[in-house]
Order: structure tokens, then sequence, then C-alpha cells
């Protein structure tokens, strides 16, 4: 973990394949370096590693064999869900296996009595749902890559979606899980019921981004749906005014299902790409999505309705139907698509950031997006304060890369500095490595790397993710200093 | 605006910080004291005992961002008390369990009150936690936002770890607006009925706050606007329940009729429609039937733990000074350990104090 490990030893990694393909199914192992390139990184393609091998087991007992290995042979493993991370957690790591959980893609309970749905993490969080709806129920995280990203992923990276700001995150609706530790024994870990003896290690579990265990199984809670949904949709002619409502829509103890803004130019992207209908001239949307008892919903329409027209909205629309309220979400879902009609190239943040600071956040970033001439695009989850600023670009032009990386470090820099996260939902992975070490002081890094070993003596999962060493924080602190830029609060404390 | 004060330390604070790095520095063990009230929830802890009840007073909260900072030391009344001015609380409803339990005490124990399976557990309203590990060092982990997947989710660690992985300094709560509208109805059912009966209503979407059942009764309590909740109320049924607060009240500090001469208690935690227990006793379930307590002796504590393990759950065991945990399998057991060398690794802080092994 704090050294290079030395797995460039390539008599290690024949052995290790010759051992995989004597033990597992030859199906089951993938190693001629076309068919590995399917694997080389996740939703994140600026990283891109060749794995020595890739494993796609069927039975528990083919995991242990393959940990036994590798563990033998010093051979790091990136475990592998749906591979949509958008932080390169899923990209191999130099000299190191993937293994693949596709093939753990069964529904092993759906319990309506007590609301739980017992999977294996390589189902997708979609079919979690589907299988729940004969029953009223589903899983409410819903991530936008839900079609195609596992339940093993969403625990992985404490994923969130539209509806989280009201139903809670991966972590809120996991209640057991059982994991492979490093040393291959299955350990269950959580309670249906709500609560375990000792230490709650499950809540460390969810967003380890894989380097502590392997989660082998996901019990889940299930909820039922709300009877009616509704979705107030304000348009404004400055995104201020549009921030501004969000913080006055939660602080009025409205809690939204979802709370989304898109500024102009992704509504323009938007308009350009599916007909929705909103004004021409509009500078920002806030879709305000209601749902609950049919009493509660038409109540808070109304108020948010008040509140959008006392805040300076120039028109609200208000889904009539089921039909209106999914095409106007089709309008916001399009979003990322529309942005690549758009723009040759385009990198995706997220950042959190307190939602009073939205309009000075959003400000801030239009400015500094001049003085680094690049586009940026907004479009977000307003009612958590986790923003996305799309920066548009062409990789094909010399240098514009580079201005887009220093860009996003500047912007999640703000975001810590007005007292937020680097990260919101996409997780660390490789992508921020060195963000973090404006979050964290060193003291804290030290704690995630003691916490890392304790699980994880030997670094063999997904070694060299989501926590920086040291050395780097100590270099990205010089060059930041260097460069003269915002005080690097960690400097002083080394 | 991006004004954010600075955790700014107070001077008691920083005394604490002080005479904590002293004793690790001697490698003197270390009993962490909050309102003192929970001595009860755990095992003896035996060590130079430090008291945090001094680092109190809330350090923000704004009502607006839905969030408050306060030092550990402060009196979990007290924060409610202005929470409750702002129109605001906690909805994982902390028990206190005597005037002087802190917010410390509240957040080492991990305690959630009745309304824990409608409206989440104290780990679900946790943000933000500042400690002082076992080697000394201060640690922030979480933020004031919501969504923050960056670094392990080290705060969320600190609830339920009984003081053993760190002494916590400051923590913070999100909040929410209390509901405008509660009541409740009682339904005379018996104990199979109830569970079954809870299963059916919780699977619609009815503003359920809390659910209890003791003695042939059950009790709902609906939150929410008045006309929903009243809507739910007629279709759930029964008679509504007067001075409803009071009850919930007494459920949430254990002060109900049933908690009486409970020297000895046993507390479960199960899926909610797991079976009834085939121990004869006086029962009260609590969270829709999840938390079960029974006071009896229960002479043979393996056999009731191993059952509460075959249900998929666990149990504790309540005497009159300690509560004795469900035992962990070796795998579990190793994890924790090295956990707490990550945090702790001389052994320092109140050890023993879940388990004897750290
Ligand atoms: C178009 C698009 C939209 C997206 N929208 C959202 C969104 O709205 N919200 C959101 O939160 N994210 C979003 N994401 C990001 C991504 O979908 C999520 O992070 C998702 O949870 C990843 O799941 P996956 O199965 O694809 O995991 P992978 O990418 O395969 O892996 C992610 C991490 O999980 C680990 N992992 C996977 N399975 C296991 C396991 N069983 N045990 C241990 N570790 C494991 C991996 O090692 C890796 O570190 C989006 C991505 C795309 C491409």
């Amino acid at each position: 973990m704090f050294k290079e490990r030395k797995t460039k030893n390539s008599k290690n990694h024949s052995e290790l394949i010759k051992t995989l393909l004597h033990s597992l199914p030859k199906e089951e192992v993938i190693h001629e370096p076309e068919e590995l390139s399917v694997y080389e990184c996740d939703g994140l393609t600026a990283f891109k590693v060749l794995p020595l091998a890739v494993v796609i087991p069927q039975k528990i007992a083919e995991i242990l064999v393959i940990l036994s290995a590798c563990k033998r042979f010093g051979v790091p493993i990136v475990v592998r869900g749906g591979g949509t991370g958008l932080s390169g957690g899923a990209t191999p790591v130099e000299g190191g296996i993937v293994l693949s959980l596709s093939k753990f893609n069964q529904i092993l309970e759906i319990d309506p009595i007590n609301r739980i749905a017992r999977v294996e993490p390589g189902v997708t969080n979609m079919q979690v749902s589907q299988a729940a709806a004969p029953y009223g129920l589903y899983f409410a995280p819903d991530p936008s890559s839900q079609i195609a990203c596992t339940i093993g992923g969403n625990i992985a990276e404490n994923a969130g979606g539209i509806h989280c700001l009201k139903y809670g995150l991966t972590v809120n609706n996991v209640l057991a899980i059982k994991m492979l530790t490093v040393e291959g024994e299955i350990v269950s870990i959580g309670n249906v019921g709500g609560e375990s003896p000792g230490c709650d290690l499950l809540s460390l579990i969810v967003g380890s981004e894989g380097m502590l265990g392997i989660v082998i199984e996901a019990t889940l809670r299930l909820v039922p749906k709300p009877e009616c949904a509704k979705l107030v949709v304000g348009c404004f002619d400055d995104i201020t005014k549009a921030s501004k409502t969000v913080s006055q829509i939660i602080a009025s103890g409205i809690v939204p299902a979802g709370l989304e803004i898109m500024d102009k130019l992704v509504i323009e992207a938007v308009q350009f790409y599916i007909q929705v209908g909103f004004p021409i001239s509009v500078a920002a949307v806030l879709l305000c999505e209601l749902d609950g008892m049919f009493e509660e919903v038409e109540e808070e329409c109304r108020l948010v309705e008040q509140m959008m027209i006392q805040m300076g909205a120039t028109e609200i629309i208000l889904s009539k139907n089921e039909e209106e309220r999914l095409l106007l979400w089709k309008a916001r879902k399009s979003a990322f698509p529309a942005a690549g009609r758009i723009s040759p190239d385009y990198y995706c943040m997220d950042g959190t950031i307190p939602r009073k600071s939205l309009a000075f956040v959003l400000n801030r970033i239009a400015e500094l997006a001049a003085q680094y001439n690049l586009r940026v695009g907004n479009v977000f989850h307003a009612g958590d304060g986790n923003i996305h600023p799309l920066i548009l670009y062409d990789n094909s032009i010399a240098g514009e890369k580079e201005r887009v990386e220093s860009l996003g470090e500047k912007i999640l820099e703000l975001c810590v500095e007005v007292g937020g996260s680097i990260t919101g939902e996409h997780g660390v992975g490789l992508e921020k490595l060195g963000p973090m070490c404006f979050q964290f002081s060193l003291e804290e890094i030290w704690q995630f790397h003691r916490l890392k070993r304790a699980l994880d003596p030997h670094a063999l999962l997904n070694p060299g993710k989501a926590i920086p060493t040291l050395h780097r924080c100590a270099e990205f602190g010089k060059m930041h200093v260097h460069q003269g830029q915002i005080a690097f609060r960690n400097v002083e404390r080394f | 605006m991006i004004d954010f004060p600075s955790s700014t330390t107070s001077s008691i604070t920083n005394e604490l910080i002080e005479k904590i790095r002293r004793l690790i520095s001697l490698k003197e063990k270390i009993k962490i004291i909050g309102g003192g009230t929970k001595e009860r929830l755990g095992r003896k802890v035996f060590g130079n005992p430090i008291n945090v009840s001094e680092n109190r007073g809330i350090i923000t909260y704004d009502p607006a961002e839905l969030f408050v900072t306060v030092r550990s030391g402060t009196p979990i009344a007290y924060l409610e008390a202005v929470l409750k001015q702002h129109g605001q609380y906690l909805p994982f409803e902390p028990p206190h369990l005597g005037e002087q339990a802190t917010v410390g005490g509240v957040v080492a124990c991990g305690l959630s009150g009745p309304s824990r399976p409608y409206k989440g557990a104290l780990k679900d309203y946790l943000l933000k936690v500042k400690i002082i590990n076992g080697k000394g060092e201060v640690l922030t982990f979480g933020s004031q936002v919501i969504k923050n997947v960056a670094g392990f989710d080290l705060f969320r660690l600190m609830a339920g770890a009984q003081g053993t992985l760190g002494i916590i300094l400051e923590v913070t709560f999100k909040v929410l607006p209390l509901p405008p509208f509660s009541t409740t109805v009682v339904l005379e059912k018996n104990a199979t009925e109830a569970l079954r009966f809870l299963s059916i209503i919780a699977a619609k979407y009815f503003p359920i706050s809390a659910s209890c059942y003791y003695n042939n009764r059950l009790y709902v309590r609906v939150s929410g606007y008045e006309k929903p909740v009243r809507r739910a109320a007629k279709a759930i049924g029964g008679d509504i329940l007067a001075n409803d607060h009071q009850f919930w009240n007494s459920v949430k500090e254990r002060t109900h009729p049933f908690f009486r001469n409970s020297q000895r208690l046993w507390r479960f935690v199960l899926p909610q429609a797991a079976p009834l227990t085939p121990i004869e006793g006086e029962w009260f379930f609590d969270w829709g039937g999840s938390q079960r307590w029974w006071k009896g002796e229960g002479d043979n504590r393996e056999a009731i733990f191993r059952w509460a393990r075959d249900q998929g759950g666990y149990a504790w065991y309540l005497d009159k000074e300690e509560t004795l945990a469900s035992p962990l399998d070796t795998a579990l057991m190793r994890i924790h350990r090295r956990i707490k060398e990550a945090f702790d690794p001389f052994g320092l802080l109140n050890p023993g104090r879940i388990y004897e092994e750290f």
C-alpha cells in the first residue's frame, strides 16, 4: 500500500494464470490481450490499464480458489460489477486481475412480508425494483445508470439517484450483506431488524469502493410506492433565483422526492435533442417532484408553486398526468447524451456543496470557465447540493484536456472551501486521489490507510484506489503552493 | 455567502484534548464518561475517568440548511429543546435514559427511538464526527452535506462503537422539520395478529412514524399533514389514543410500566415478522416488531442468543449493571479487533466495553 508492489514479476504472473486455468473451467478465465481490452476501464475512459487476466466465476468456491491463488502470487484483485463507475473504481490495476461478478446475477428472495430483497451482487439495480413491483414495492436508490449498474457496485460506491433526497442513498437502504474477506472467510454483516452488536461494519463497507472485502450477497430494504407523484417545473430568467428557491423549498420543511436544476446551456442542448417546450429564453429550470399520499402531494404542489412565483419564476409547468411527468423527466435524463451532441467531448464532474452556496458556486464556476476559456453546463441534484458541472471540450485540440483537468480540480477545491465534498456519488477511485488531499488532513488519510490495512493487510483488494498515498499528498501540496493558488489546508500540518 | 465558522475549538475542548493526550502518552487506560446515564448499556470499563460533559455547546445551527453541529458533552435534552424552538427535531428520536444524557453518549451507544423503522436510525442522521483517536490525533470525518462519498464512512462507524474507537468531540446531525400533525390509534390484537397486521400496513404508503405492541394492544402512530394522516389513521382503524405524546415518550425512555422491575431484561432485534419467541414471559414489541423486549431470567443465555441468531437477528442481555451482546463469530471478532487496533493501537479507549476482546 505504501510501497510500489513488485508484481511486475512475470514468472508469478504466468504461474497465476496457469493455476487459474488449471482450477477453473476454461471459459471462466480470459487472458488473451484482445479479449482483455473490454475490461481496461470503467465508465471513466481517461484511465486505461490492461489486466493480467479476467476471471468470471460462477461459484463462491471458485472465488475462494482465485483469492488464494492471488494471495500466493501477490497479485491484486479488482472486483467488477457493471463497469459503469465514473471514477475508475473498476479500472484494473497494473499487474492485477479483474474479478467479474456478472454471473452472480440471481435474485434469491423477495420477501413482501418483511419488505426485503435478498440478491446476489451482480443483479442490476433495475432488476431488483422490477422483481419487487408485483408487490407494490421497489428499491429506492435509482442511479441514472440503473439498467446497467449492479447492486455490488451500488454498495461499493454508495450510489444515489434523483430520489435519494427523500428516500436515501444506498447506505440508508441496505440492511445486511454477506462479505468474503481477503482471508477467504464469509462474514454476515448487518441485520434485517436494523441493529447488530459491535461496530457498524455495514456502514463502513458501503462506500468502501471494493477495497475492504468482496460483497457476495445483499439484503435490501424495499419501500412501498407512493399513491401519486407530480412534477412542478419552474422556469427562471436567472439561475441565482432558481438556486434560492431550492433553499426556500427545503427550509419550508417540504422534502421533495427530487429537486433538480438545469442551466441554459443544458436546456438548449436538451431542446435540440427532444421537444419538451421549455420557453426559449429561460436561464434555468427547477424540477421539483412531490410524491406521497394524494392530499399531501396536492398541498405541497400548491406551496411549491407559490414559492416559485414568489422567487420570480417566469413560467410554471405542472405535470397533468403520468405521461407528462415522464416526458419532463426525460428532458432531465437526456442531459448527458444531449451534451454529447453539442460537444465532441465532455467531462462530468461530481461534488457536493451546502444548498445555500449554490448560487455563489455556480457563479464562481462560470467565472472560472471564462478564465479557462471552456464551456461548462450545469445539471444537478440541487436538493442535496450535489453538483455535476459538465465541462465541454475537444480532445483533439492540444492542451485542452489538461485545461479541463485543471478547471475540474479548481471546482472541487471550491466545493471543499464552502464546506462540501469532492464527490457526492461517483466516488474517488483513481480520478480524485489528488483532491482527497484537499478534503482530509494527513492524519485522516493515515487513518484511512490503517483501516484499509486492518481488513486487507496485504493490499490485494483494489490497491491504490480511493485513498492517496501520503507522498502524493505531499507532492500535491507542494505543487499547489508553488503555483500560488488557494492555500492548501494540509500544508501546515507536516 | 461562504461564511462557515471554522470548527472553533473552545478552550474547554482544548483542555480535554490535552488531558486525553497526556493519558495516552502515559499509556493509561481511559474510561469515557458522558452523562453517566448509560453505563448499563455495555460492559464495565476500568480506566482513568475522562468526563466529556463539560465540552458542551452548539457550534453551528443553520435551520434552513437542516444541520446542527454540537460539542459532544451537550445534553441531548438541551439540543432537542433548541431544535424544537425552530420547529425541528432529530427524527430518530434518541432515548435519553436520564436527564444528564449527552450527545456523545447517545452517538456512542447508537441509540434510536420508536421512529427508527420508519424514519431511520441515528446513523442515518449522522453527517460528521470529530474524534480523538487512541494515538491522540484529532480527526474529522464526514461533512455537513448529505451526499459525501469521499473516503471511508468513519463517522458512521462511531455510532454504536461505544467509545472504543475514539472519543467523540463534536457531532453534526441532519435535522428535519417537526411533522405538523400526529395521531395514534390503538387496536385490540394478539401478538401474532399484531405482527401480521404491521406487515400489511407497512406495505402501504402510510406516513407511519412508530408502532409498538404490548398486552394485546397494538399502537400505531401516524405523522405528517393533517388530512392524509387522518385518512391513514382511519384506514388503519382502532381508537384514537389520548395523550399519545406521553405514551411514546414512555416507550422511548423505557419508563412504560412494562419496564418497571426490569432488573433483568432481554432485548432482541429481529426481522419484523420473525415468529414469536418460544419462551414464556412478558413481552413488549417496538419498531414494528423488530425490537422486542422480554422481561425474564433466561437461564440458558447461550440458547437464547442462538435462537435470535437462527431468526436472523441478535439479542442483548441487560442485568442490573451491564449489558452482554450476542457473541460475534471468530471472523467478525477478528475484524473488530483489527479495526480497534487501527484506531487505538495501545488499547486505551474504553477497553472491553462491548466485548472482552477489544
Ligand atoms: C450514464 C451513467 C449515469 C450514472 N448515474 C449515476 C447516478 O445517478 N448516481 C450514482 O450514484 N452513480 C451514477 N453513475 C455511476 C455508476 O453507475 C455507479 O457508481 C454504480 O454504483 C456503479 O455500479 P457498477 O455495478 O457499474 O460498478 P463497477 O463500475 O463495476 O464498480 C464500481 C466499484 O465497485 C466495486 N465493486 C463492484 N462490485 C463489487 C462487489 N460485489 N464487492 C465489492 N466491490 C464491488 C468495484 O471494485 C469498483 O470499485 C452513473 C454512471 C453512468 C455511466
